[in-house]
């Protein structure tokens, strides 16, 4: 099935007809496709979470269309019978652990779920596998999810969504006041979901290394604008534009332009940190 | 919360904001009591005239008032035709059962009307040309003299401001949780009442462990800066007693008795 997200011309305000309008989302125009993993960034302000919020309907745009797959919301889109669009796109915000409320992480896990009408040997497993995929060891299933660790919390949050079985994931930095582990489990977690399951994963980021390594396709946005949609070498290699957009320089290119000033040239650039590491052993053994 | 009217602050700058916050809180209270001496349609005539005047000044748009009293206007409605329905006095205009139609419950009627507009107004107004901040120091400078009865008044005022400190930051995480909660399949508002309280449960219990970690950081944080209960504490800002305040009470004083010569 056709899961591509189509923005047309959205435009969101805040508070429409008050003192405080403010324009979140000024006339966007974007295609994701099925299947990519897609980074969004921007400075705080720049309508990074409005954007993904209309993707599952939570907010609707004032004006313009929105197409996830056969989905469409416009502004007038009524607000029962959505669910089927919140199954297909699962979203996880920041600081996850905030919305764990059950007695048990078992039953936290079941929630969304149950809410879909999923039945219970069919939930049964869901808990099994998704636990499994985010790392929480079974012997914390009947324990509160209370008692977690902060790390453990976000495991289970995680968990929360993916029980939904959604074939898009949105996540608004995952991995947020998460220790360097936790951090690289959970990117690798996503890596994997794109790859062995095709999910499209839309991923809102300040982490820039995180970004350069994993995503397919970088949106960055300014001021409720759309203002680049690039591959991320594209975006990374060039000085000026990260300039422009006040973006920090991933580490891996930092490198590269460090060694390019002492003369050490590699051949390609390499965003991911492992293959730098291998590329510049493999120049050092030619010398 | 897009249409939360109801007690927002809007930074205009007016005259009536620059008022010192103490003065404008008592004088609210004292207008709110001189509206139950009004009883005659010239008095509540004056009173109108006197809150368009406020309004006026404030810079205020008209639309927030509107939007204040609208979110009361059934229990308004419903009062008036409680005091339509059930009065009795004087002339008897329509009878059946125990529904008594006279003049005396049309008039009173309509005086309760004009209270409730009147006082919504006058508190809306307040609200607009205050910030929360202010309100709290205000309202601890009039429990002052309670000090001597040992009532603990700078705790109090400060429980006060941090209550309307995370307003704004509970409202957001209420959109936060309910957000999250929607994207799991939670539909808030709809089916029978029972299962529109239990849609809340995902939403409260989340909150609540919220609200009680941000007490036990706000603590830990205070003091860490020293704070102690009950000691003495110097003020950021110290409101003076402008001129204008001194002519607002000559103008409250004027207003009651021009009330009080227009009464029946």
């Amino acid at each position: 099935m056709d899961n591509s997200i189509l923005f047309k011309n959205v435009t969101y305000k805040y508070q429409t007809n008050t003192p405080f309008q403010h324009t979140a989302l000024d006339n966007i125009n974007l295609k994701i496709k099925p299947g990519s993993f897609v980074s969004i960034v921007g400075k705080t302000g720049s309508g990074k979470s409005t954007l993904i919020k209309h993707i599952n309907a939570l907010l609707k745009p004032n004006s313009g269309t929105i197409n996830v797959g056969e989905f469409t919301i416009k502004p007038n889109t009524n607000n029962k019978n959505l669910k089927k669009l919140r199954r297909k796109v699962g979203m996880v915000f920041q600081f996850p652990e905030q919305q764990l409320f059950a007695n048990t992480v078992k039953e936290d896990i079941s929630f969304g779920p149950l809410n879909f009408g999923f039945n219970k040997e069919k939930i049964s497993n869901i808990i099994n596998k998704v636990s499994n995929l985010v790392g929480i060891d079974d012997s914390l299933l009947n324990k509160s999810p209370f008692e977690l660790s902060g790390g453990q919390q976000r495991r289970v949050a995680i968990a929360d969504v993916l029980a939904t079985n959604p074939e898009i994931l949105i996540l608004d930095e995952p991995t947020a006041g998460l220790d360097p582990e936790g951090k690289k489990f959970i990117m690798t977690l996503l890596k994997q979901l794109n790859e062995n399951q095709n999910i499209t994963i839309i991923l809102v980021s300040h982490q820039m290394d995180d970004v350069a390594k994993y995503s397919d396709e970088v949106i960055v946005m300014q001021d409720g604008k759309l203002v680049q949609q690039c591959y991320p070498d594209e975006l990374f290699t060039n000085v000026n534009l990260l300039k422009k957009y006040d973006l920090q320089m991933p580490i891996s290119v930092k490198i590269n332009l460090m060694l390019n000033e002492k003369d050490f040239k590699l051949n390609d650039l390499h965003l991911d940190e492992d293959e730098l590491i291998d590329a510049i052993i493999n120049k050092l053994k030619e010398c | 919360m897009d249409n939360f009217i109801f007690g927002r602050y809007l930074p205009m700058g007016s005259i009536i904001h620059k008022m010192n916050p103490a003065a404008k809180i008592f004088l609210c209270f004292y207008f709110v009591i001189l509206v139950f001496f009004a009883n005659s349609f010239f008095s509540y005539f004056a009173m109108s005239l006197f809150v368009i005047i406020l309004i006026f000044l404030s810079k205020s748009p008209i639309k927030m008032f509107f939007k204040g009293i609208m979110p009361l206007i059934w229990i308004i409605l419903f009062t008036i035709l409680i005091q339509i329905l059930f009065s009795s006095g004087g002339d008897i205009i329509y009878k059946i059962w125990i529904i008594n139609i006279t003049t005396l419950g049309i008039k009173n009627a309509m005086f309760l009307f004009m209270r409730f507009i009147l006082i919504i107004s006058i508190s809306t107004i307040l609200t607009i040309t205050t910030d929360p901040l202010e309100i709290s120091s205000g309202i601890s400078i009039l429990l002052n003299p309670l000090k001597k009865i040992k009532f603990p008044v700078e705790t109090f005022s400060l429980m006060i401001s941090i209550a309307l400190r995370f307003v704004p930051t509970l409202t957001d995480e209420t959109k936060t949780i309910m957000d999250a909660q929607r994207s799991r399949g939670v539909d808030f508002g709809s089916g029978g009442l029972i299962k529109r309280i239990k849609s809340f449960i995902p939403l409260l219990i989340p909150l609540f462990v919220s609200a009680f970690k941000h007490a036990d950081s706000l603590s830990i944080a205070m003091e860490s800066r020293g704070y102690k209960i009950n000691s003495k504490r110097t003020h950021y800002q110290n409101y003076k007693w402008s001129n204008f305040d001194t002519i607002s009470f000559f103008v409250a004083i004027l207003l009651s008795i021009i009330i009080f010569m227009l009464r029946n």
